[in-house]
């Protein structure tokens, strides 16, 4: 029987990303088997290389890849565990990125 | 093409005055004359009337091709030799409109059908199981400062 799962927390984003960095957003959290995260994003400039993910306790980054300038995409959680969502800007100057993202 | 034809030995031959020839046919004896005289020719529905009066077939009273187009008199209305009604013209105007329209809503209804599809498809957000994310093992030295989302307006 599946299950549907309500999100926790909804944040917007409006935020400049350094170059060649992975730009935590908030605390870590901790998320069960089946929950998501969700990122509705755009950035500019869109032809930057931007990846949306999380980085978790073992210090892995695990990402969805956007080279269009925008997602709106969510991830699965498989494993419960502690998660830090995060950004990389794969790009050397910096990225604009807005949106939402919810958990 | 003017018809020739020996009417006043026909008539003669057949003991009609002129006189009675226009009660037959129902024309001025001047024009019985005229046709005589060869000045004019008959019409072909007087033609037809002589042959019957004649007893002689319209084409034996005609010197060598078809019936003149020349008369004596104004020539007769045509007068099909059934009456066939004139073919009503239906009005495709309404049934081209209906038809017409018809497209136009179906169009609207598949433009709008699209739009809704493209709207609600747009909505819908792709989920990807974790297990088929990309990984990177990072260390500090890549970890930039941490942001803070921003709350809902």
């Amino acid at each position: 029987m599946n299950e549907i799962v309500m999100p926790r927390v909804t944040g917007r984003l409006n935020h400049s990303l350094p170059a060649n960095i992975i730009t935590p957003i908030g605390q870590s959290i901790s998320l069960d088997k089946g929950e998501t995260i969700t990122y509705n994003c755009t950035y500019t400039p869109k032809s930057a290389s931007v990846d949306f993910g999380y980085i978790d306790s073992d210090s892995v980054f695990c990402c969805l890849s956007c080279t269009t300038g925008s997602i709106n995409k969510s991830i699965k959680i498989e494993e419960p565990g502690q998660y830090t969502l995060a950004i990389r800007n794969n790009e050397s100057y910096s990225v604009r990125v807005t949106g939402t993202v919810r958990y | 093409m003017k018809a020739t034809l020996s009417l006043s030995e026909l008539r003669k031959t057949k003991g009609i005055s002129q006189e009675e020839l226009t009660e037959q046919l129902g024309v001025a004896r001047q024009t019985i004359g005229r046709w005589e005289h060869g000045e004019f020719s008959p019409s072909a529905e007087n033609l037809r009337k002589l042959s019957q009066v004649f007893d002689i077939p319209a084409g034996v009273l005609l010197k060598g091709g078809p019936l003149p187009l020349e008369t004596a008199e104004a020539p007769p209305p045509d007068v099909p030799a059934e009456e066939t009604p004139a073919p009503v013209e239906i009005s495709a105007s309404r049934p081209k409109h209906r038809r017409l329209w018809l497209l136009v809503a179906a169009l609207l209804l598949a433009a709008g059908i699209g739009v809704g599809a493209l709207f609600l498809w747009g909505r819908h957000v792709k989920t990807v199981p974790s297990s088929q994310l990309e990984r990177s093992v990072i260390d500090d030295s890549m970890i930039g400062d941490s942001i803070e989302l921003f709350p809902l307006e």
